[in-house]
C-alpha cells in the first residue's frame, strides 16, 4: 500500500474525528504503529482540531472551580495532610519542654519514659480539639453550601420570571403600537376607505383598504379571501390612468392589524386584487378576485 | 490562585494517575476555558454549560485510570468526555425545557447575553482566526467535532450528499492546518 495515497484518502481525518468503523480504526492504528508518516499525520490533524477548539475558549466563572473541586468528593488518605506524615519524634519535641529538645533530637532512641507517655496524651488532646474544629467547619460548609444552592435556584427562577415578564411587555408593546397605528389611520380624515368587492356572485371575498391620497400610504384593514394554493400569493393593484400599478404581494393576514402595502399616487382611481405566483408579477396575469373604486 | 509554574503533560498525567489533587487543580486551570468554550457551543446556555463542565471534570477525575496516552492527547480525551456529557445533556428532557426558556430569552435578553457571553474572550484575534475558515467548513467541523454527529447525520442535517461530506472533511481540516501554520508564522 502506498502510504501517501492512504494519507491523502482522508481516512486519517475521519479517524481523528472518531468517524471510522472499528475495522478502519484498527487498520489506521496498525499502520500508524508501522509508519511514522501516519503517526505524524494523526498528530498534525489532532493538533489542528485542538487549536481550533481552543479558539472558542472562554473562561468559566471562578465559582465553577470551587464547585468542581467540591464535587470530587473526599480527598484520599494519602493526599490529605495527616499527622502520620509527620515523624512522631518531631511532634514529641514540639509538644515537649524546651529544655529537653536537644537531648531528644540528638538521640531519639533514649526518650525518658515520662516524656514518652506525656507527649502522646497531649497530642491526643490536640487532635481531638482539631477534629472537633474540622467537624464544625465541615458542618458550616454544608450549611453554607445549601444556602448557596438555594440562593442560586431562586436567582434562576427569578431570572426566568423576569424574562417572561419582559417578553409579555414586549408583546403588549407591539400590540399597543399596532392598535395606535390603526387608531391614527382610522381617525385620520385624509385617509379614504376603499371597499373591494367580490367580482363573482356568491364568492366570499371582500377587502377593506385605507389609502391616503396625499401621502400615498396604503393599508389593508381586513381581507376575506379564499385560501391560497401552494406557491401563490395575492397581489394588490392600483388602477392609475386605467393601467394597473403593482401595490405589493401579500398573504391574507389573520389578525386585526393593518397591513402596509406600497405607496400609491393620488391619481389612482380604483384598486383590485389578483392571484399571482409568489414572487409577484409586473402585470396582472391571474384571476381577479375583488375590485373597488375610490 | 494562578500558577506560573507549568507542568509538562507527561508529568501531569503521572500526577493524575496518582489522584493528586494539586495536579487536578492544575489540569482545571489549564483546560477549563477551552472545555467551557466548546461546551457552550453545544448547550448554548451558560448555566447548563457550567453543569456540564462540572460533570465532565468529575468524570475525568474518577476515570483517569482509563486514559491511555497512545489513544490521543490529554486534551482530546478530555474534550471527548466533555462533548459526550454535553450531548447527553441536550438529548435529555431537562434541556428541552430549558431551551424553551432560552427561546424566550433570545427575543428579549439580548443585552443580558451579550454582557455575559462576551465577558472573557481570552484569545485576541479570535474573530480573525475563525473567520479565515469558510463557513461551510466551520459548520462541518462544528457538527462532527463538537456536536458528535455522524457523517450521515450531517449529510441529512445540512442537506449535502454523503460523498461531499467525506471530501469536505478533508478539505476543511486541510484549510485549518494551513491557517494555523500561517498564524503561527506571522505570530
Amino acid at each position: 500500500m502506498d502510504i501517501q495515497d492512504y494519507i491523502s484518502s482522508g481516512i486519517i481525518e475521519s479517524y481523528v474525528l472518531d468517524l471510522t468503523s472499528e475495522d478502519e480504526s484498527r487498520e489506521v492504528e496498525a499502520l500508524a504503529a508501522e509508519h511514522s508518516a501516519i503517526r505524524d499525520e494523526i498528530a498534525a490533524v489532532r493538533l489542528a482540531l485542538e487549536v481550533y477548539a481552543q479558539q472558542f475558549a472562554q473562561t468559566p466563572p471562578p465559582s465553577l472551580k470551587n464547585r468542581v473541586m467540591a464535587a470530587l468528593g473526599e480527598p484520599d488518605e494519602n493526599t490529605q495532610p495527616h499527622a502520620s506524615g509527620i515523624p512522631q519524634p518531631f511532634i514529641a519535641v514540639a509538644a515537649g519542654e524546651a529544655s529537653q529538645r536537644e537531648a531528644i533530637a540528638l538521640n531519639p532512641q533514649n526518650n525518658p519514659p515520662g516524656i514518652g507517655y506525656a507527649a502522646p496524651s497531649r497530642f491526643a488532646y490536640w487532635s481531638i480539639a482539631a477534629s472537633l474544629l474540622l467537624v464544625a467547619s465541615a458542618l458550616a460548609n454544608v450549611f453554607l453550601y445549601n444556602r448557596l444552592r438555594k440562593a442560586e435556584t431562586s436567582l434562576t427562577q427569578a431570572n426566568a420570571a423576569q424574562l417572561l415578564l419582559a417578553q409579555e411587555k414586549q408583546t403588549l408593546q407591539n400590540r399597543f403600537g399596532s392598535v395606535m397605528l390603526t387608531a391614527s389611520v382610522v381617525s385620520d380624515p385624509e385617509y379614504k376607505v376603499v371597499n373591494l368587492m367580490a367580482l363573482e356572485k356568491g364568492m366570499a371575498a371582500a377587502v377593506v383598504l385605507y389609502w391616503n391620497p396625499q401621502q400615498g400610504d396604503v393599508y389593508i384593514a381586513s381581507n376575506k379571501l379564499p385560501p391560497l394554493p401552494q406557491g401563490k400569493r395575492y397581489q394588490l393593484w392600483a388602477i392609475v390612468d386605467s393601467k394597473p400599478v403593482d401595490a405589493g404581494v401579500f398573504e391574507p393576514k389573520k389578525d386585526k392589524n393593518l397591513l402596509a402595502m406600497k405607496n400609491m399616487p393620488a391619481d389612482a382611481n380604483a384598486f383590485a386584487i389578483t392571484m399571482e405566483d409568489a414572487q409577484g408579477s409586473p402585470t396582472p396575469t391571474g384571476k381577479m378576485y375583488v375590485m373597488g373604486k375610490v | 490562585m494562578s500558577r506560573h509554574k507549568t507542568i509538562a503533560e507527561e508529568e501531569l498525567v503521572v500526577m493524575l494517575k496518582q489522584q493528586d489533587r494539586k495536579g487536578f487543580e492544575y489540569l482545571y486551570d489549564r483546560y477549563s476555558a477551552a472545555l467551557y468554550g466548546v461546551v457552550l457551543r453545544i448547550v448554548r446556555t451558560e448555566e447548563l454549560a457550567q453543569d456540564v463542565v462540572q460533570e465532565a471534570f468529575v468524570k475525568i477525575w474518577r476515570n483517569f485510570a482509563a486514559y491511555e496516552k497512545a489513544k490521543g492527547t490529554l486534551f482530546t480525551w478530555m474534550l471527548n468526555i466533555a462533548r459526550n456529557t454535553a450531548i447527553d445533556k441536550i438529548r435529555s428532557q431537562d434541556y428541552r425545557q430549558q431551551a424553551q426558556i432560552q427561546d424566550v430569552s433570545q427575543s428579549v435578553g439580548i443585552i443580558d447575553r451579550q454582557a455575559s457571553v462576551e465577558m472573557p474572550v481570552n484569545h485576541i484575534g479570535f474573530e480573525k482566526f475563525v473567520s479565515q475558515l469558510k463557513p461551510e467548513h466551520q459548520i462541518l467541523v462544528d457538527y462532527l467535532y463538537f456536536k458528535g454527529y455522524t457523517q450521515s447525520e450531517v449529510s441529512e442535517e445540512l442537506n449535502i450528499p454523503l460523498g461531499t461530506v467525506k471530501t469536505r472533511i478533508k478539505t476543511a481540516i486541510g484549510h485549518l492546518r494551513e491557517i494555523i501554520s500561517i498564524n503561527e508564522h506571522t505570530g
